[in-house]
């Protein structure tokens, strides 16, 4: 046998629940290893210790007096009497998570409706989005019409600027548009809707 | 829900055996006496759904383990037995019973061996002191301690072995122990 195979055997041979091939085989290893041998004089040491000393770290007395009875039976009688604060408990514990559920389900509602289109991108694509400069080159301005409510958003458009910014340019809905959060390219048509719905860029 | 005489009678047949054993788990009196009577009334709102597939007292023993964890997370401190140590040497003598008288020499040496011990127990986690308690006070098997723990034989051993080795190494190999 290894050590390690003892040492999970050496409570059952201190207990006296070893098997008896078990208990041959064990001694025979502790009769030629010093270190399992220590392990085992370490665990008597121990158990006889506690053993030794239960009696007085947990005294056997008679510790129902007729006091702690007077006192057990007193706060029984006060707790069968206070079913109604109990079930108020449980009432207000049910109703707080009632609450926090509705509650919940508001939020998931409002989230859900801002995030899921109520038009599908491309079906308000304006017929034409007038394009003027912004400054530096490629920079422009996408402008919807008026019957878009007025949004005015800045991109920044891949191509170049397609009138020289003077006059009005359609933006052909399937263009690629570089927005103003850096790597987020997206079909003019999204972009436009994107921003109709949530009321502001990314 | 028990009846005041069904909680009378609970408490007549179990009390002390629970106290002591709340006393090995808490180390206090107070704590003891507070975690015996919340066993005591949980039993009592409960009896009526006890099945009666353990004993009376394994059953209470189960309850008891739960308010005592409970208690550990509520007080967020570890128990000290010491406390016991010192509210023992002010308690009323006539409260113990089956002090024997022995001479003063065994008389201090079991004194300071059980000091030791009792500081050894304190530094134990609950879960070993546990196994501890359902061991050598309830002197229960393993198996049933293992039942009643629903964990494994293993894990009851190895707890068991990691818990006297403590013991052993705070007793030291100067202190001697009287059997």
């Amino acid at each position: 046998m290894k050590c390690g195979d003892v040492r999970g055997s050496l409570l059952d041979l201190l207990e006296g629940t070893i098997n008896p091939e078990q208990r041959a085989a064990v001694q025979q290893h502790l009769g030629q290893c010093d270190e399992c041998r220590a392990e085992l004089a370490m665990l008597q040491r121990g158990r006889d210790g506690l053993e030794a000393s239960l009696e007085q770290v947990v005294p056997v007395g008679r510790y129902l007096t007729e006091w702690r009875m007077g006192r057990l039976l007193g706060a029984f009688e006060v707790r069968a009497q206070q079913p109604r604060i109990i079930t108020l408990r449980r009432f207000i514990a049910a109703a707080a998570a009632a609450a926090i559920l509705v509650s919940f389900r508001f939020i998931y509602a409002d989230v859900r409706s801002m995030l899921t289109p109520k038009q599908q991108p491309g079906e308000a694509y304006p017929s034409a989005l007038r394009v003027s400069p912004l400054g530096p080159a490629g920079i422009v301005a996408l402008t919807p019409t008026a019957e878009d409510r007025g949004l005015n958003v800045v991109f920044e458009y891949m191509k170049a600027s397609p009138a020289g910014g003077a006059a009005a340019a359609s933006v052909p809905p399937a263009d690629l548009v570089r927005t103003i959060s850096p790597g987020i390219d997206v079909p003019v048509q999204n972009a436009f809707y994107d921003c109709q719905e949530a009321g502001c860029w990314w | 829900m028990a009846t005041k005489s069904d909680l009378e009678k609970l408490a007549r047949d179990y009390y002390d055996r629970l106290f002591r054993a709340a006393l090995f788990m808490c180390g206090s009196n107070a704590a003891a006496e507070d975690l015996v009577q919340e066993t005591y009334l949980a039993a009592a709102t409960s009896l009526d759904s006890f099945e009666g597939r353990s004993s009376v007292y394994t059953w209470l023993y189960g309850i008891m383990r739960n308010k005592f964890r409970a208690y550990l997370r509520s007080k967020h401190h570890q128990v000290s037995l010491q406390q016991l140590a010192e509210e023992s040497a002010g308690a009323d003598a006539s409260e113990l019973v089956g002090a024997d008288e022995p001479g003063a020499h065994e008389q201090s040496v079991r004194r300071e061996t059980a000091e030791i011990v009792r500081e050894a127990l304190d530094a134990l986690p609950p879960h070993h002191r546990d196994v501890l308690a359902l061991r050598y006070l309830e002197r229960m098997s393993y198996k049933e301690i293992a039942d009643a723990l629903g964990c494994s034989l293993g894990t009851v051993k190895s707890r068991i072995h990691y818990a006297l080795r403590s013991i052993a190494l705070s007793l030291g190999d100067e202190q001697e122990v009287l059997p």
